[in-house]
């Protein structure tokens, strides 16, 4: 039986929340982005506003699509969380902060409530023993990629926990929605985070130190003659040196320390000296 | 006798394309009657099955060498053997249609477009397995163990990588364009050269 999803709720009011609870209202179910202070919430659901304002701007929605819209959104404390069929946590990567939370949701939202986590590092089957074991089997890990708006992928993360059926009926309701859900078990880094992991490992390990020549050069190759659309040391500047070295750590860890997951020493002495990237203006290259 | 010559062994995955050229095509043991000074080097070896290649070639008097080192140590070869002019990496399909090309004298114009006539990308050095052949093979290989390990069906490994990280192909699919054997050589050459079980394969 196909899965009808009518309301959700996401917590946690960040910038992959946001993009979430966006995507939700999208497809016309009633959306509450939750946050731990109510002023955080309504800023969040404001800048969505003004940010269906600009698409109705550039023609993607009529002003009645972006009315509608607005009306499906509503910002909520923890406190004050209506039942809905879907929740999806999207809060800080500490599992101590999520296993409370959980708890608490797990208190207050009906049985038939389904449970996700928007986690990238964290294990599902770990996260959900903070739940009682009928919840266990309505709760799963469903990764957005950023912006959760505009990147397809949905990855479903099952458990053995969880009822059987449920991972395929939430993946089709996603395809049905014009997402793409790849599904898959609970593993390190699940498909994505863990498969890519060498494309900035070994582009690191073919420059092995610094030379910006070297690296722009990598770029250049891997996009011209292997068709990525951006090479890994422009990529690593994006995204944040101190995140991609964190994936790579908790993936490289949970492996046991297989050498295919290695950090290399060029990442840590750049986080180190405190080069993340774009976002400090200094990474592999200068953007000064 | 054919003083400029293609060398092949049968398996490179452009065989057919290299066929079309001008030059004579020869596998390595029809070669020798052909005293050849100029060889196309479109064997596909390791770095020591490579060394030994250009060694017996050195002793029949090649002087120049055009090869393919995709799947070899070409930074270290190209120091060895002076006779190598040219190094490129066209065993490894380029969904770009593309490959990577490193000349002694960049300036130098020795017909390579006539006999491959793709894009070539010019680098600076050609690296171990140049960069393209390297870092895809390790994408792949690291897609066969998640296969191995249950992680995902391979439709939903190569979903995932597509839609989620805007990859041109899945990693299972790009192994299929390429070839297993491509991709081992690659994976076995970087094990061998740097004693490294990152490179291990299934």
């Amino acid at each position: 039986m196909a899965l009808q999803l009518k309301s959700m709720a996401v917590i946690g009011a960040g910038t992959m929340g946001k993009g979430i609870a966006q995507w939700f209202a999208q497809q016309g179910l009633q959306v509450q982005l939750v946050d731990t202070k109510i002023e955080i919430a309504k800023t969040s659901c404001d800048q969505i506003v003004a940010s269906w304002k600009k698409l109705v701007e550039k023609k993607k929605f009529t002003e009645e699509q972006a009315l509608m819209f607005e009306t499906m959104l509503s910002a909520k404390t923890i406190d004050d969380i209506n039942h809905c069929d879907l929740v999806i946590e999207a809060i800080v990567e500490k599992k101590e902060i999520k296993d409370q939370l959980f708890k608490k949701l797990d208190e207050k939202l009906p049985d038939n409530c389904i449970f996700a986590s928007n986690t990238s590092s964290l294990s599902i089957a770990e996260l959900s023993q903070a739940v009682s074991l009928e919840r266990r089997a309505r709760f799963l890990g469903l990764h957005f990629f950023n912006p959760a708006t505009i990147m397809k992928l949905v990855e479903v993360v099952g458990t053995s926990d969880v009822e059987d059926g449920l991972a395929s009926q939430i993946a089709s309701w996603f395809q049905a929605h014009g997402k793409e859900a790849a599904q898959c078990k609970d593993g390190p880094g699940f498909i994505v985070n863990r498969l890519a992991r060498s494309f900035y490992g070994e582009a690191l390990r073919i420059v092995g130190k610094e030379n910006a020549d070297q690296e722009r050069e990598v770029d250049s190759i891997l996009k011209q003659v292997g068709g990525f659309q951006m090479g890994p040391f422009e990529l690593m500047d994006l995204i944040g040196i101190d995140i991609n070295l964190d994936v790579t750590n908790i993936v490289w860890h949970a492996f046991h320390k297989n050498p295919r997951f290695a950090p290399h020493p060029l990442q840590e002495k750049m986080v180190k000296e405190g080069r993340f990237g774009k976002k400090t203006k200094k990474g592999f290259f200068s953007y000064e | 006798m054919n003083k400029e010559i293609i060398v092949h062994d049968g398996h490179h995955p452009l065989l057919d394309t290299l066929k079309k050229s001008k030059l004579g095509h020869y596998t390595r043991s029809e070669m020798l009657a052909q005293r050849p000074q100029i060889v196309w080097d479109f064997t596909l070896g390791t770095t020591l099955e490579k060394r030994e290649f250009y060694q017996q070639l050195r002793s029949m008097g090649v002087n120049q060498i055009h090869a393919d080192l995709t799947t070899c140590h070409g930074s270290l070869l190209i120091k060895e053997f002076p006779e190598l002019q040219t190094a490129f990496a066209s065993a490894c399909w380029s969904p770009k249609d593309s490959y990577e090309l490193w000349q002694r004298d960049p300036e130098a114009e020795f017909g390579l477009l006539e006999i491959l006539p793709m894009q070539p990308v010019e680098v600076q050095s050609p690296g171990h397995c140049f960069t393209y052949p390297r870092v895809i093979s390790t994408l792949i290989n690291e897609a066969r163990f998640a296969a191995k390990d249950g992680l995902a069906k391979t439709s939903d490994l190569d979903r995932a990588m597509k839609y989620g990280v805007n990859y041109p192909l899945g990693l299972v699919q790009w192994e299929e364009r390429i070839g297993k054997e491509i991709i081992d050589l690659i994976l076995r050459d970087l094990r061998e050269e740097t004693n490294s079980d990152r490179y291990k394969t299934l």
